[in-house]
């Protein structure tokens, strides 16, 4: 009896920036489309001015948002923010919402970015937690 | 698997070069996506791929004279072409010095140390000249009395310094470091003292050239080291004089403020020297000139190649050149050719001709210096250097200009200024030195850069030569040169007055030419005729071949000079084919059918502008004459 073997198709691969070792070749793991593209947001909200060597303008300084006024001004910043880097950025998704919780007990905001991403049918939501630690 | 390029240095595309090199596998493909995990990762592979190209770009750089930028490595380069950057020189000054001794001081001998300070003012600022070597000299009786006179003393701008280092183990061969930046290294002097409690002095002399150096001889050498300091390196036992553990070197100098000080011309001594009733007097010989900050970066690059080229040897004459503008910064210009080239030719001998810096004089000593220290232990046996006096050709020009006042704010006046500042500045940058040529097109485009209204320059130049008599009262034969092909019954000089045979006459020279003479050529000569102020000819007294522009004036007798004028001047128009002026003797060949001229170089001539001031009572016309109008619209 024939077998018959699909190929599975990646869209996207990328590395995983845990560097976790592949629990069975051992190589360095990779993230592959959703969660390549899920990755790549994360990268993209933590990365800060000047971190990038010669752009210094690419990312969105979110980190240093987290020392204004926690208040409704902030969050619509962080907001946009979000928005505008995605758009420049990562051409992979497309945002459909950002929402900005303030946690006021433990002074975070919890950032939930509702999107889709290119190729896929499926809504995504991104959740992260943004706390300062100092 | 593509091909990674890794010729490029610029970031971006070091980045991209990587990217494209990923396009070749299949593993991974967001490399592209700026967020991504892998474009994080080629960042940082493309940011130290940049910082290591950029730093063996800049180490390559540094590493040849025309593309290094630290002063260290152009100097280190330098170093190993022989050559040792010129450090800063103090601005130097020549004064006759005169003391009348207090009565009490009955010695016939007396010595001015180099540490006598000389002041000067300038701007409110006080500066101290130093003699340069201390001199001793004898009492004489002169017309301000009996005293002692030092004539032709150099003083130079600023400040003595001692220092003194002991040697140990480490340092028999040097280095020692002078600790001052501006220090002038034509004034150290080395002296070894045997130690700390034997004060016995050996003096040490700087050398270049390690052929004249033996194991015994007391030589330091002087190099400049990475922070721009000077060295002092000593001898190895092999080559110069190794110093002994305990000697104590003892370098004095002058650290100098470079030119701040050039054109002082009042000098004090405040130093009582024989008593406290002593006569000083100072009368200025040379306003101090010559002083210079330490050698560019730019002017290192330029020179460490060619001084590497004469290897140390007078051969060609660029090496001559080269060796003698180190040797004297009084030297502002200087002409060298051999005496095949001459005019008539001379062989065996180089003919060397220098002009001085402003407000400088080269004296005879300068020149028996170059002669005797200069030149003839570098250049090949059996060749003589013989100096020839630079001669001097002044421009006369009448510059008319045609503006438009509608496209200026500017007044005739402030053109008319303008003209005379570009056609100083082309003077002072293109001519002034031996051996350059005067060209109309140059000037012209000098002068229409100054102001876009401009719209016509017509620039006429006129030559003149200047004479002064050696003695007054006395017939004088002298050939005076044009070095242009020049146009008959257009000399003329300005008045003087002349012994005729009866009488005492106030005349000047004009030109007739002979027959033959004809237009539009001009060739052949014509005889010149002393005139009275009636234009009555009284007596010929030379004659002067159109061709070649020389002028030959025999058993001339000049018995005065009118207003304050002490030479005669001589103008005259070159030919219309022969505006631009050349620095060029006209021969006129031997063969007697075509009789023609040629052109040989005559590098002792300095083109200048005529700075002639108009002068009913001498006849003298104005050298620089501008006259501007304004433009009229075109009907």
């Amino acid at each position: 009896m024939a077998i018959e073997r699909l190929k599975v198709t990646r869209l996207y691969t990328d590395l995983d920036l845990g560097f976790e070792p592949h629990p069975v070749t051992g190589d360095v793991s990779k993230k592959t489309d959703i969660n390549a593209v899920k990755q790549a947001l994360k990268v993209l909200i933590m990365t800060n001015f000047y971190e990038r060597p010669f752009a210094p303008t690419k990312g969105g300084n979110i980190r240093g948002l987290l020392f204004q006024n926690a208040g409704s001004t902030t969050i619509a910043v962080i907001e946009k923010t979000i928005k505008q880097l995605i758009a420049a950025y990562e051409p992979r998704a497309k945002v459909e919402d950002v929402e900005v919780l303030l946690g006021e007990n433990d002074n975070s905001y919890d950032i939930y970015i509702r999107y889709y991403v290119v190729g896929f049918g499926s809504p995504q939501t991104l959740y992260t937690s943004l706390q300062r630690l100092r | 698997m593509a091909q990674l390029n890794v010729s490029e240095l610029d970031f971006e595309q070091i980045k991209q070069s990587l990217k494209t090199f990923l396009q070749g596998q299949s593993e991974f493909s967001d490399y592209d996506f700026e967020g991504s995990g892998l474009n994080v990762l080629l960042d940082t592979l493309a940011y130290n791929t940049h910082y290591n190209a950029m730093l063996t770009h800049l180490l390559a750089n540094e590493n040849f004279l025309d593309s290094a930028i630290k002063r260290s490595s152009v100097v280190s380069i330098a170093k190993s072409l022989g050559y040792t950057p010129r450090s800063a020189r103090g601005s130097t000054a020549t004064i006759d010095f005169s003391v009348i001794p207090d009565a009490a001081y009955t010695s016939n001998l007396m010595t001015l140390s180099r540490d006598v300070p000389f002041t000067t003012s300038l701007d409110n600022t006080s500066y101290i000249f130093y003699p340069r070597e201390t001199v001793v000299v004898a009492k004489e009786t002169r017309t301000a009395g009996t005293g002692f006179y030092f004539d032709d003393l150099k003083i130079t701008e600023g400040t003595r310094i001692s220092n003194s280092f002991l040697i140990d183990i480490n340092n028999q061969s040097g280095p020692l470091t002078i600790p001052n930046i501006n220090v002038d290294t034509t004034t150290i002097r080395v002296r070894v003292q045997t130690s700390g409690t034997n004060f016995g002095l050996n003096t040490y002399t700087e050398y270049s050239n390690f052929t004249e150096v033996s194991s015994s001889t007391k030589a330091y050498f002087l190099e400049e080291d990475l922070d721009g300091l000077y060295l002092l390196r000593f001898g190895d036992n092999i080559i110069g004089k190794k110093l002994d553990v305990g000697n104590v070197v003892i370098v004095d100098y002058i650290t100098t403020n470079g030119n701040v000080t050039d054109t002082a011309k009042s000098f004090s001594c405040a130093s009582v020297l024989t008593g406290a009733s002593e006569n000083r007097l100072i009368t200025l010989g040379a306003q101090a000139s010559g002083g210079q900050s330490k050698e560019s970066i730019d002017s290192i690059r330029q020179t460490a190649p060619r001084f590497n080229q004469t290897r140390n040897r007078a051969v060609t004459s660029t090496d001559y050149q080269s060796l003698i503008l180190n040797s004297n910064s009084n030297i502002n210009s200087c002409a060298v050719w051999g005496g095949e080239t001459n005019d008539p030719p001379i062989y065996g001998k180089v003919f060397i001709s220098l002009t001085p810096q402003a407000g400088q004089i080269i004296t005879q000593n300068d020149k028996d210096t170059i002669r005797t220290d200069i030149i003839s232990p570098k250049a090949p046996v059996g060749i003589l250097a013989e100096f020839v006096d630079p001669t001097y050709v002044y421009i006369q020009l009448i510059v008319g200009i045609i503006y438009d006042p509608k496209t200026t704010a500017l007044t005739s006046g402030q053109i008319q200024s303008g003209i005379q500042g570009a056609t100083d500045t082309y003077f002072s940058t293109e001519l002034n030195v031996l051996n350059k040529n005067f060209y109309v097109s140059k000037l012209h485009k000098y002068i229409k850069d100054t102001s876009p209204s401009i719209i016509s320059v017509n620039i006429n130049p006129k030559l003149q030569v200047r004479h002064s008599m050696g003695s007054l009262g006395l017939g004088e034969s002298v050939t005076l040169n044009f070095n242009s092909h020049v146009e008959p019954r257009t000399l003329h000089s300005t008045w003087f007055n002349s012994v005729i045979t009866s009488g005492d006459f106030q005349v000047k020279m004009v030109d007739v030419p002979n027959s033959g003479v004809n237009p539009p050529e001009y060739t052949g000569s014509g005889v010149i005729y002393l005139n009275d102020n009636n234009d009555n000819r009284l007596s010929k007294v030379g004659t002067i071949d159109y061709d070649t522009g020389i002028v030959t004036l025999l058993n001339l007798t000049v018995s005065s000079y009118l207003g304050s004028d002490t030479f005669i001047r001589i103008n005259m128009k070159p030919h219309d084919d022969d505006k631009d002026i050349k620095t060029q003797t006209l021969v006129r060949v031997s063969d007697p059918i075509t009789s023609a001229v040629e052109a040989k170089p005559s590098k002792n001539t300095v083109l200048r502008v005529d700075d002639t001031v108009l002068n009913p009572v001498t006849g003298a016309r104005k050298g620089l004459d501008i006259l501007v109008s304004q433009y009229v619209e075109d009907e």
